[in-house]
């Protein structure tokens, strides 16, 4: 059994969602991020929240997925000041929602102030409620945004237990292991790390905190990239509890923190399409599917 | 009648009244970390005179006080409260607070929490309007529940739940009577749906029974009771015909109806009907009927 730990379905399809289940996904977290076009009102978060929380959960339920999400207002639109502060005045009442496993994605991206103040104060909301803190780190200048990061992930005190610093690479990993952070990977189609490069990690700083995801999204991504970094995982030698401890245990031990992670729902394999969400389903006028 | 006294109940009950009242039964059916968690949510939310503080613990509600059925105390509960389980219970102290801490953005607060809860939030919303106090600037909340796809959040409105009856415009009521006959809601759980009764309902149902008739389709019989107080034009004489139907639901729902008419024709028919009855349930609301008619004469 599989987790995807990283991945925004909002913006995949109901195809995405059956070659995931048929490849084994069987649990999703979902954070919130930024949609690929600015928002400008806080209305549309609202409503991306409401979606993250219901519509996007019921239909990944449709496909066998237990799906969780972490919310934040991300680093990105924290650079906005048309709807930074409601946003933020937001993501308290949010983080109290079922299945909500904790804030983010938070962190830098283009490491600005109004980024940091975001960052911090919800670093902070995270110590304070003790959840799960799910930390991007900038693409550009990565190293440096990465150092900057640990940094604060310090000066605010947050038990580093509680803290993934996601998407690494060769550089920023040796980083992140002098700390008791977790070790977020998103493996990408031919950019950035890949299977190969991420097998290659994993032989040499051994499995231990290290978490797989495909972050994919609304660009050029696979949703599945974690089973396909599970199979070059084998491919080279690791066993099937090494596998495991990547791909399954260690996400959900990381989020399980949040107390608010029901493995009772990545335990039943129950499809149920006769339900409706709020009226609405994913059919179109297919025959439902109960197992 | 208890109905009755109950409603006058809710009018003499203060605010904190209520929420006493709420809580006494929280207290007896939730987990005591829940319910330490909610008077301390209440009592910070009360010193800080803040009401985002309620607001932010509104999705929390049920994992804390878990959903179960609140049993009922012996003594009197504000109306529409009976079947309350122990998150709308909850959510609605935590609006009864809000009402206490900034009478003036009561309306703000509540559209808040509908308009950011997930279903079981808005369930807890809706469940609580009757117990608000100044409830009727909330009506265009109401109103949207009442439009919704959303089964449960339909039925929250329209079964036992006092305040649609107590502040929908009568063309809004007649409509929300109408899609809880459509979508298989008892109308006899709308509280307070006798009071207001009127023509146009009336005609409505009579409509639909017509339309479902000729499409060889059932309807629900409960339905006579939205047309007995105001019978349009030969419905009483439909309502005698299903006094003898075979499906006894019919009988009883046309027996009902017919109590509310204040026909005297019926008495015959219905004393007829109580004669060879077999069913207790039916024979004793024919009689209960019977006793209505000889007593409006
Ligand atoms: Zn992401």
């Amino acid at each position: 059994m599989l987790f995807d730990p990283h991945i925004h379905l909002a913006s995949r399809t109901t195809d995405d969602y059956e070659r995931m289940a048929k490849a084994g996904i069987r649990g999703v977290v979902e954070p919130a991020f930024w949609q690929g076009q600015p928002r400008t009102q806080v209305g549309t978060f609202i409503d991306y929240f409401n979606s993250l929380v219901g519509w996007e959960r019921f239909r990944a339920s449709q496909f066998g997925i237990a799906h969780f999400c972490t919310i934040a207002l991300n680093p990105k639109e924290a650079n906005d000041p048309r709807i930074s502060r409601d946003v933020l005045d937001l993501v308290p009442r949010y983080l109290e929602k079922d299945g909500v496993v904790g804030v983010g994605e938070i962190g830098y991206d283009d490491v600005t102030d109004a980024e940091e103040k975001a960052f911090a104060e919800q670093l902070e909301l995270a110590k304070k409620l003790a959840v799960p803190a799910l930390i991007h780190t900038p693409h550009r200048d990565k190293k440096k945004g990465t150092e900057r990061t640990l940094a604060l992930v310090k000066e605010v005190g947050i038990p580093e237990d509680l803290v993934i610093v996601d998407h690494n690479n060769e550089e920023t990993l040796p980083l992140v292991l002098e700390t008791a952070c977790w070790r977020g990977h998103s493996i990408y189609p031919d950019t950035k790390m890949t299977e190969e490069r991420m097998v290659g990690l994993l032989k040499r700083y051994g499995t231990e905190r290290m978490i797989v995801n495909s972050a994919a999204d609304w660009g050029k991504s696979d949703p599945l990239k974690v089973p396909k970094t599970a199979d070059a995982m084998r491919a080279a030698g690791f066993d099937e509890e090494q596998v495991q401890t990547v791909c399954w245990h260690n996400p959900i031990r990381f989020f399980e923190q949040s107390g608010r992670l029901d493995r009772t729902l990545l335990e039943s394999d129950k499809i149920d399409q006769t339900l409706l969400f709020e009226g609405n389903s994913v059919l179109r006028g297919q025959q439902p599917r109960r197992q | 009648m208890t109905t009755m006294r109950q409603a006058a109940t809710l009018l003499a009950m203060s605010v904190t009244e209520r929420q006493d009242a709420l809580m006494k039964r929280l207290r007896a059916g939730c987990p005591e970390s829940g319910v330490s968690w909610l008077e301390e949510v209440a009592r910070t939310a009360l010193s800080e005179r803040s009401t985002k503080r309620l607001l932010d613990a509104f999705p929390a509600t049920a994992r804390r006080l878990g959903t179960g059925l609140l049993a009922t105390t012996t003594t009197c509960e504000p109306e529409g409260t009976s079947n309350f389980t122990a998150d709308v219970g909850g959510r609605a102290v935590l609006l009864l607070v809000a009402a206490v801490i900034d009478p003036e953005n009561l309306k703000t607060v509540t559209e808040a929490a509908y308009d950011i809860g997930d279903t079981r939030e808005k369930i807890a919303v809706v469940r609580s309007l009757g117990l608000l106090p100044d409830n009727t600037q909330l009506l265009p909340l109401a109103l949207d529940a009442g439009r919704t796809n959303d089964a449960n959040l339909f039925a929250a409105l329209a079964t036992d739940n006092p305040y649609a009856c107590q502040r929908y415009p009568e063309p809004d009521l007649n409509k929300l009577v109408m899609k809880a006959a459509f979508v298989g809601i008892p109308i006899d759980r709308i509280i307070g749906l006798e009071q207001r009764c009127n023509q146009d309902l009336a005609r409505m149902g009579m409509e639909y029974i017509d339309q479902q008739q000729s499409a060889d389709r059932d309807f629900p019989p409960e339905l006579w009771l939205a047309i007995g107080p105001h019978p349009p034009a030969g419905a009483v004489a439909r309502m005698i015909g299903y006094l003898n139907h075979s499906v006894e639901a019919h009988r009883l729902g046309a027996a009902r109806g017919l109590g509310m008419t204040a026909d005297g024709r019926a008495r015959a028919f219905l004393q007829e009907r109580s004669a060879v009855e077999e069913s207790p349930e039916v024979r004793a609301e024919v009689l209960r009927s019977l006793e209505a008619l000889s007593a409006t004469g």
